[in-house]
């Protein structure tokens, strides 16, 4: 099938925005170039070169990839606020290979700090737990995406009328990924992304 | 008289925790108390699997009930362990006139939600003198679906058909399958069982299941 209205009217690799050190890949496979669609300026293509002009990758070892909790759906807005549900899974986490050097201290359930390269220079970083397995491979983090209700470093719940389950809320994931967008809908593309993991 | 059985096949679990939901949901069992959990084991490494816990509603030969001292919790006829509140009070006296520590049955605590102790009843409501499926009996027990001739929520509401609720058969050639099949087989037939009281239980040994 031909999507002949698309970019790639046949879909074809395209690295990430943020990628491990491969600058040969990047070379091969480069995101689109910079345009403007709709209202939004995606400049994929210039963020993604000056990372690996700068050896990003350094700085930001993991990759880190989000994924769905069988108890919930979605952002988990629903889910969360259901007291049955939320009892499951009430804590924010990212899931780090038990041998990994590349995350410091390795801990089950303690509190780390997650960087993403667009706050390089803020060093701000997202607070949740460590779940350390063996599930994920060497240089992989893994997050859930239902989580919410905390921004900037600040709760969200004084804005909310009703916070059903307060311990359930954590930072979104979304927050530590890359500004990408995909170009026929316009919006955001945030799946793969390089990360750095700290105790917090 | 049947025998009523909790068939389970942890192999099949995709630990959606789908019966915990059902089972807090029914029988109303508040935060940090379960009667029913999933527990996966080896989280993460190859032979990972979920492991049962607080299908406590059945047993054979029931150790609980085989140690309470003053019979609240006891076998029925139906090979359902169930559990009476009423008694549940004096063994509380028991306790403390034996100097034994409080902590052994704490009201309103971990295993109080029902002011004395809460478990699986097979949703089969309790074993008081309160009419079945009353407002009363829920209250202190928790749903009774096994006397509206249903099978317990979390074995219903299992899509993957991990946990299996129903009555063991009579039949000859129970004794002949073994393993696998049988239980396959044992699932199939229980599943479409609603709870009887039809014939003599003379079915498959504990240890084929």
């Amino acid at each position: 099938m031909v999507a002949w209205n698309l970019p790639d009217p046949i879909p074809v690799h395209r690295e990430p925005i943020y990628t491990p050190p491969r600058p040969d890949l990047v070379a091969d496979y480069p995101t689109l170039p910079d345009a403007r669609q709709f209202r939004i300026p995606n400049i994929g293509f210039s963020v993604q070169k000056a990372a690996v002009d700068r050896g990003i990758s350094k700085q930001f070892p993991l990759i880190l990839s989000s994924g769905r909790l069988v108890e919930y759906e979605g952002g988990g807005e629903e889910t969360r606020s259901n007291k049955w549900l939320a009892e499951l899974k009430q804590h924010m986490y990212v899931e780090i290979n038990r041998r990994d050097e590349r995350c410091e201290a390795r801990h089950q359930g303690r509190r780390m700090g997650l960087g993403k390269p667009a706050a390089e220079k803020s060093g701000s970083r997202a607070r949740m737990k460590a779940l350390v397995t063996e599930r994920v491979g060497k240089g992989v983090a893994w997050m859930p995406y239902h989580f919410a209700g905390w921004y900037e470093g600040a709760t969200c719940a004084p804005n909310i009328r009703k916070v059903p389950i307060r311990s359930c809320s954590a930072r979104a994931s979304t927050r530590s990924r890359p500004m990408a967008t995909i170009p026929r809908p316009a919006c955001r593309s945030p799946r793969p992304t390089l990360c750095q993991i700290k105790a917090a | 008289m049947a025998r009523m059985k909790f068939l389970c096949d942890a192999d099949r679990c995709i630990d959606c925790n789908a019966c915990v939901t059902a089972c807090k949901n029914e029988n109303e069992v508040p935060w940090g108390i379960n009667r029913r959990r999933v527990v996966t084991i080896n989280d993460g490494k190859p032979g990972e699997r979920s492991v049962f816990d607080g299908l406590h509603g059945i047993a054979h030969d029931a150790p609980c009930a085989a140690v309470c001292p003053v019979k609240c919790i006891y076998p029925t006829r139906d090979g359902i362990v169930a559990a009476f509140e009423g008694y549940v009070h004096r063994l509380r006296l028991l306790l403390l006139r034996l100097s034994v520590r409080r902590a052994a049955v704490p009201a309103g605590r971990q295993f109080g939600s029902r002011g004395k102790m809460d478990k699986c009843t097979y949703c089969a409501g309790g074993g008081g003198a309160e009419a079945p499926g009353s407002a009363e009996e829920f209250e202190k027990y928790g749903s009774n679906r096994f006397g509206e001739g249903k099978l317990p929520l979390c074995a219903e509401m299992c899509s993957n058909q991990v946990v299996a609720g129903g009555r063991r058969r009579n039949h000859r050639s129970d004794l002949q399958r073994t393993g696998f099949e049988a239980r396959l087989w044992l699932r199939r037939v229980g599943l479409d069982d609603g709870p009887s009281r039809g014939r003599r239980g003379q079915g498959l040994s504990e240890r084929t299941l």
